[in-house]
């Protein structure tokens, strides 16, 4: 029983920021949502083994960011076949730019980008997360950087053209 | 750059706070869990259940396998009187009362026309095409309840020891016994005859095996095995042939 209070503590205290961490990942609230319950469902299973860890919350969201990366890559393939609309909210129009900026980065620029600059995270727990080296990290974020900037200065560019 | 990357991250991130639902998210997971727990524990029982009935059967199989063992030869005979010229049944058995001793030989099928028990407990039964000494030979299979010697070489005599008769049909009874891969002649000496020289054949496990017929009612004094210079490497008593394992 006290397990299990440990574990809900956790969950109640990562299951929302980890959901909206994975929304800027995958692009879709369903898929994000999916992508942090089932990292969740595996530490259930492996609860006895990952209790003991200093931060079980970062093992889950080690967990949730590589399915959700995974099923970026997937939806990406799906998304260049159907088109579908990604998002489903309306922004301002700074800010909707950032987000096709953010979508039009590879999966794990992507990810390390909002690892960097939304999750606060050094580039040490970003190549953790994503599974490579810290240098690798840096540059995936670096990478992510420029092409946001050239996208946001491109798509500046298109709206002074209109006016 | 920086700092307006991160407002407008939380910007794009907080739109998905209206479809979080912490207590419904949680719900589910834990019912996933007890879902796939009891699936597991359905599927290790069944499992065990698998295991069990198969320890179970490959234990009956077990205990009700004849054990140990012997090698077995067959000595040569006087010739019994009265000897049966009936064809050898193909099988005969009873119930042992205790675990079974399996001894085997092998002979022509006429050779080895009849075996019977006259013991209760003592089952036997003619294997034929097993291969034998000869290859060619039908091999006999004794199963008995009755405590047997362990050496090789288990003999008519001691067939008849434990209470099986064993009846010979032809003049002749078969005699061998299995000889070292040094061994390229064997001879069988009767008393008052010529060494008699037996066949050397390899049986179906590789082992080699000297095979002769010998006369009924004439006794062998030894066998005697030879090397390809001619020296004699063994001098084997009947009945207590070197065992091949």
């Amino acid at each position: 029983m006290k397990q299990d209070l440990y574990f809900e503590a956790i969950f109640r205290a990562e299951f929302a920021p980890m959901v909206r961490e994975m929304y800027l990942i995958t692009g879709s609230a369903e898929t994000a949502r999916d992508a942090v319950a089932d990292a969740f469902l595996e530490l259930l299973r492996n609860w006895k083994r990952i209790r003991d860890y200093d931060k079980p919350g970062a093992w889950v969201r080690r967990v949730a960011l590589r399915k959700a990366v995974k099923e970026t890559r997937r939806s990406r393939r799906h998304v260049t076949e159907q088109q579908p609309s990604v998002y489903e909210h309306d922004f301002g129009e700074t800010t909707e730019g950032l987000r096709l900026a953010l979508l039009s980065l590879p999966p794990k620029q992507r990810a390390a980008t909002v690892l960097r600059y939304y999750g606060d995270c050094s580039y040490e727990d970003i190549g953790s997360c994503l599974g490579c080296a810290t240098s690798t990290a840096r540059a995936h974020v670096s990478q992510a950087r420029l092409r946001l900037e050239k996208f946001l200065t491109e798509q500046e560019n298109d709206v002074d053209e209109v006016y | 750059m920086t700092k307006s990357i991160k407002a407008q991250l939380d910007e794009i991130a907080a739109a998905t706070d209206v479809t979080i639902d912490e207590d419904e998210a949680f719900a589910t997971i834990t019912r996933r869990f007890d879902r796939g727990r009891r699936a597991r524990t359905g599927a290790a029982a069944a499992l065990a259940t698998a295991i069990t009935v198969v320890v179970l059967i490959v234990g009956f199989g077990v205990a009700s396998r004849p054990s140990p063992e012997v090698e077995v030869g067959t000595a040569a005979q006087p010739a019994e009187p009265g000897a049966s010229t009936t064809a050898a049944p193909t099988s005969s058995s009873n119930t042992p009362s205790s675990p079974p001793t399996t001894i085997r030989g092998a002979g022509s099928t006429t050779a080895v026309a009849k075996i019977a028990g006259t013991n209760a407990g003592i089952a036997w039964e003619i294997v034929p095409s097993r291969g034998g000494p000869t290859g060619t030979s039908a091999c006999w299979q004794l199963v008995t309840s009755q405590p047997l010697p362990e050496r090789c070489g288990f003999g008519v005599p001691d067939a008849r020891a434990i209470g099986v008769e064993v009846e010979k049909t032809t003049p002749a009874a078969l005699v061998w016994g299995p000889i070292s891969n040094r061994v390229s002649r064997v001879t069988i000496n009767h008393p008052g005859q010529s060494p008699q020289d037996a066949r050397i054949v390899t049986g179906s496990e590789g082992t080699q095996f000297f095979v002769a017929d010998s006369p009924l009612g004439v006794a062998i004094d030894e066998v005697v095995a030879y090397d390809n210079s001619g020296a004699i490497v063994e001098s084997l008593p009947i009945g207590s042939a070197p065992c091949p394992c």
